[in-house]
């Protein structure tokens, strides 16, 4: 085969890699916030999926750990835990709040106490450190700690009172909070209103009825809502996604848009260029069909050439940008890879038209211009 | 001389403006095959009007263009490329080669558009006859004129075409090369049986040509 597209493609070199580098940005930006999109989702449900929780027992119409407001009585923990079925059940209590580290305000915490005895709540992932907290020690998220330069043993003032940091947890990042954990006695302390928690979480033993045990729950107090594991997991991915997805789905639309545009104006301007040579092929005879796969083939090729360029970029500029925003957590998937890569290939066969429509108004007899 | 091969009836060309402008008119002739035809005048006198139109790039005003008895303007819009591909072969003043292609990806790309399964070794063989072998992997651009011309031709010859259409053929060429481009497209009727049809101004080249038509305003006239 006479490799006539790659060619054209590659006649006007500089232009083309122009076109190249401005689609591989735009690549690695759509690449960039779909791999911030699935570290927010991760990190705000990582703790939820992930910690050794069976039931989470809210206030009623209360459904999510982050966005949801929820007050519960501590002393239905220990009600709870004694309905057959229930191996333990304690306090969760959410505290969203700022820190100091000397004069210095952080931005802001999602502070979760957990009961240190039955450990129902602590973070499943832990990097350094340990877990067993005394008074006033706290495991904090590790983006947090990057962010502002902490460590294990290193100190920070919430309300006045200081937390030494005893551990370091990892999934624990939601982008515009991060979790950081301390005692319930801690958290009660912080609140200032003793006898209330957000939640309370709920262990069953082996071998019992979940939907037993939710209904037990429901007949303790019928201002309770109970949801498993499952069920708060997706509640919380529903409240990411509503709330979040829309901003990136714009940005992300708004970049393929770009990209197209791009292909469009750089094989327009190739074919307004190129006009005597679609001419004579014209003249010569090539079909419709050859000169829209001619087209569609340099626009393909271009899209993907930006596909692999936008890699490339992503790869080199990751961990630079990633220096200067420490609390962001990216999670690079290669489903995320596939579908900007099938989407390169629609943006190319998209851009197509543009140049598709110029070409059919170019005539064959234009070939006799001199 | 055999059969007609290429015949235009009553042939005439009109734009529609603030004035009409007719480029031409009421022509009529026939071509053989193995015949070669110059067609030549002033610029302005309807010959690339009337090459345009004998070669379905342009569509008459009114009048038939019959190739092998057949009226090429009732063609379906899609099917006169290919019909063009396979009937017509074009050789142009300014050689319409692809510059990024070699001299035989030139020829080879017509004969892929016709679907030959064979285009490189004929490709490879229709550069011999026009004297290219050793220039067949050269880029259009880095060739000569007379070179360009040389591979236009035989690209020309491709799809083994029942018409050579060639638009002042000479008109970029030194006297040699334009000797050597003659030669080929005269040979191309003689020993292939192509009725050529050729427009131009240049008096040299009569001395190739079976019969000379002189255009005149859009008029024709024999001689």
């Amino acid at each position: 085969m006479v490799p006539l597209a790659r060619r054209m493609l590659f006649r006007d070199r500089g232009r083309l890699l122009v076109t190249v580098i401005g689609l591989g940005s735009t690549v690695s930006l759509i690449l960039f916030l779909l791999a911030v999109y699935d570290g927010v989702r991760d990190g705000t449900i990582n703790y939820v999926r992930t910690a050794v929780i069976d039931l989470w027992v809210c206030q009623k119409n209360a459904n999510n750990l982050i966005k949801s407001s929820s007050f519960v009585q501590t002393s239905r923990a220990a009600e709870i835990s004694r309905i057959p079925g229930v191996r333990g059940a304690a306090p969760l209590m959410r505290i969203i709040t700022r820190a100091r580290i000397g004069q210095r305000d952080t931005s802001t915490l999602f502070i979760l106490a957990f009961d240190p005895r039955t450990r129902i709540g602590e973070p499943a992932s832990i990097a350094e450190g340990t877990p067993h907290l005394e008074r006033h020690d706290m495991i904090l998220d590790r983006s947090f700690a990057r962010k502002y330069g902490l460590a294990v043993g290193s100190i920070l003032r919430i309300q006045e009172t200081p937390f030494r940091i005893a551990a370091i947890s990892e999934g624990t990042n939601a982008l515009l909070a991060q979790y950081a954990f301390v005692r319930i006695d801690d958290g009660e302390e912080l609140l200032g209103i003793p006898g209330i928690a957000s939640f309370i979480l709920v262990r069953l033993g082996a071998g019992a009825n979940p939907q037993q045990v939710i209904d037990a729950i429901r007949r303790l107090d019928d201002r309770l809502t109970v949801y498993t594991r499952d069920e708060f997991v997706a509640n919380n991915l529903a409240e990411i996604q509503t709330g979040v997805l829309p901003v990136f789905g714009a940005i992300i639309v708004f970049g393929a848009l770009v990209c197209g545009l791009v292909i469009a104006l750089m094989l327009y301007s190739s074919v307004l260029e190129r006009r005597e040579d679609y001419a004579t092929l014209k003249a010569l005879g090539a079909s419709h069909l050859y000169l829209l796969r001619l087209i569609v083939v340099q626009s393909i090729a271009g899209s993907l050439s930006g596909f692999a360029c936008g890699l490339i970029v992503t790869a080199a500029t990751t961990p630079i940008l990633l220096q200067f925003a420490p609390s962001v957590t990216v999670h690079y998937t290669v489903s995320a890879a596939l579908i900007v890569f099938a989407g390169t290939i629609v943006i190319g066969i998209c851009g197509a038209a543009v140049p598709i429509q110029l070409l059919r108004r170019i005539y064959p007899a234009e070939v006799f211009r001199a | 001389m055999s059969d007609v091969t290429i015949a235009a009836t009553r042939l005439s060309k009109s734009y529609e403006g603030a004035s009409t402008v007719t480029a031409v008119d009421d022509v009529s002739f026939d071509v053989h095959a193995g015949e070669v035809v110059l067609i030549s005048g002033p610029n302005g006198s309807g010959k690339t009007t009337l090459l345009a139109m004998l070669g379905g790039l342009l569509l008459p005003s009114s009048g038939t263009v019959t190739l092998n008895g057949r009226n090429i303007n009732s063609l379906p819009p899609g099917g006169l490329p290919a019909f063009r591909l396979r009937s017509i072969g074009f050789v142009f003043q300014a050689f319409r080669l692809l510059d990024e292609l070699t001299a035989r990806e030139n020829v080879e790309l017509v004969l892929e558009m016709a679907g030959a399964r064979d285009a490189a070794i004929r490709a490879a063989a229709l550069l011999e006859d026009a004297g290219m072998t050793d220039r067949a992997d050269r880029l259009a651009r880095n060739l000569s004129s007379g070179e360009k011309q040389c591979v236009a031709i035989a690209r020309a010859l491709a799809n083994d075409p029942a018409v050579i259409l060639a638009d002042e053929p000479t008109g970029s060429l030194d006297s040699r090369a334009g000797e050597v481009a003659m030669r080929l497209l005269s040979g191309a009727a003689r020993s292939r049986g192509k009725a050529v049809v050729i427009v131009s101004h240049d008096a040299r080249i009569e001395k190739h040509v079976n019969r000379v038509l002189r255009m005149a305003d859009g008029r024709l006239g024999d001689r």
